[in-house]
């Protein structure tokens, strides 16, 4: 998470207008659930990597890491539609072109439709993301949860590296009976702290008038015509290619 | 002499949820538009102290007064109005994702529209040097930047009183200075500043009124000339005597120099010299 948000904050295409990115993201999305063949898919998988690579500056390798963890999803979700199994006289487990072919296109369309998402998240920011949800009426309790979840995610990292690098120091994790010693004083100390940087948090935002609801300046982005052109044409092109 | 105070703190005491007694019958007066300098060892209950006078904590004992008005428990909540403070640990502030966002917090409570937040926004970033970091997520900041953003903070709120914990601690020698300069255009501008800090020769050049603490209480309290004449009292809150001052009573003592007044820095000394 930590690497994800870092990414996006350093991308070039964070500057973009974030209600564009997602529509343009949200948009190639619902294209590629209604494909029925495989083209209009594959060109999505295509021009989203390209745009997020090539103007969002993500280098392949990081995308490409990215993309690992829900490649495992993926390939442990088509299992069971390839496999056809059969319980009448014994156990019987097979394999047909029918269910192998509707495997395949479920992972296509399953990876062009994470591609878009993550063209959004690899280019937008947390704090763009919370105050999109806002312009679209999530409840502010859901907000605020999240931005609390994500800002105490950075928090816990932050503390684990420092008391990880505390016992480094001092010869922790040298040997395996050290290193299983040395991670059980890490969570343990990790969660005392933790418990008290949120008492301390809290002093800190009722210092500054905190009622319940965190109200900040919302931060300004024009929409450019350009990408508005570029999303209409594409998506244009989209739906010509779902015609044929 | 008629002194207005501007905040008082009336027989507080505060024990901490394990039991140990943060402050002991504490009694402090604010003297407005000045610059008060608490000091004392750790552990001694200055930064408890600063939380009841921003109204973070409830005395469990004793009352709080605000230009003479004592404040009911609604209204100490109130307080932080009035009452900016900047925490010691950046972290304990610093909360929000990016640093624009982060400054515009406190405004915003004060129910300030979005055109003067953004206005207090952008000058408290002028002021602190933090305009190149604006966009940049609070997590991904040095420790003097988040420092430098955790003054900002609180000058964008614009308060009639400033407490800074422990200011200088993170601040490298560049960044220090342009807060002392901040602290006295400030000053000039008749906010009432309060600085804890255990630096006594900073302290000593620096304040117009002191507090000394040990162990919840005040042990002494006055101007300069009243307080740093104490030294066993000085001694006996683990103090030291401020080298200006210790040079002064060495030469006054051999008979080098004959001013009746104590220097207060560098420049007074060397002109007694």
């Amino acid at each position: 998470m930590y690497f994800v948000d870092h990414l996006a904050y350093c991308s070039p295409l964070r500057k973009m207008n974030p209600n564009q990115k997602l529509i343009f993201s949200i948009a190639n999305m619902v294209m590629v659930l209604l494909a029925t063949g495989y083209i209009l898919p594959v060109a999505v998988i295509l021009l989203m990597t390209l745009i997020t690579i090539t103007k969002g500056k993500i280098s392949v390798k990081n995308f490409g890491k990215i993309l690992l963890l829900p490649a495992l999803f993926l390939i442990m979700g088509i299992i069971p539609v390839m496999v056809g199994l059969e319980m009448e006289a014994g156990l019987k487990i097979y394999l047909t072109w029918e269910g192998f072919y509707q495997g395949i296109f479920l992972a296509v369309r399953a990876l062009a439709a994470i591609i878009c998402l993550y063209f959004f998240i690899l280019t937008t920011p947390m704090v763009d993301t919370l105050q999109l949800l806002k312009k679209y009426r999530c409840p502010a309790l859901i907000r605020e949860l999240m931005f609390l979840i994500y800002r105490f995610i950075m928090i816990l990292t932050e503390i684990t590296m420092k008391i990880f690098l505390a016992q480094r120091c001092r010869g922790g994790y040298n040997t395996i009976r050290n290193s299983r010693q040395s991670l059980s004083h890490l969570v343990s100390s990790l969660f005392l702290g933790l418990y008290q940087r949120s008492e301390e948090s809290q002093r800190g935002l009722v210092a500054r008038g905190y009622n319940g609801e965190i109200d900040l300046l919302p931060l300004e982005y024009d929409p450019s015509p350009k990408v508005w052109l570029f999303i209409i044409t594409t998506q244009a092109a989209l739906l010509f290619l779902l015609m044929i | 002499m008629e002194q207005q105070w501007i905040l008082h703190l009336k027989n507080i005491s505060y024990n901490y949820p394990d039991g140990t007694l943060a402050l002991d019958n504490l009694h402090v007066k604010i003297p407005k538009g000045q610059r008060i300098v608490f000091l004392g060892p750790n552990g001694s209950g200055k930064s408890t102290t600063f939380l009841h006078m921003n109204g973070v904590l409830k005395p469990q004992k004793g009352e709080v007064y605000y230009e003479g008005q004592k404040l009911s428990h609604k209204e100490s909540k109130d307080l932080w109005r009035k009452v900016g403070i900047i925490f010691q640990d950046a972290d304990t502030q610093l909360f929000s994702t990016s640093v624009y966002q982060e400054i515009s917090f406190g405004p915003k409570n004060l129910g300030l529209s979005n055109e003067e937040v953004k206005k207090k926004v952008v000058e408290a970033m002028e002021a602190t040097d933090v305009s190149k970091l604006q966009h940049k997520p609070v997590h991904f900041l040095s420790g003097g930047e988040k420092k430098r953003v955790s003054i900002a903070d609180i000058l964008a709120m614009d308060t009639e009183i400033i407490l800074l914990d422990e200011p200088t601690i993170s601040l490298d020698p560049k960044h220090a200075t342009e807060l002392m300069e901040i602290l006295e255009e400030l000053h000039k501008k008749g906010k009432t500043l309060i600085i804890s800090t255990h630096d006594v020769n900073f302290a000593y050049s620096w304040g117009d009124y002191f507090y000394i603490m040990k162990e919840g209480k005040v042990l002494l309290e006055g101007s300069y000339q009243e307080v740093f004449k104490q030294q066993t009292l000085l001694k006996e809150a683990n103090l030291e005597v401020p080298w200006i001052l210790e040079i002064y009573y060495d030469l006054l003592e051999k008979g080098k120099i004959k001013a009746p007044y104590p220097p207060r820095n560098k420049q007074e000394l060397l002109k007694y010299l």
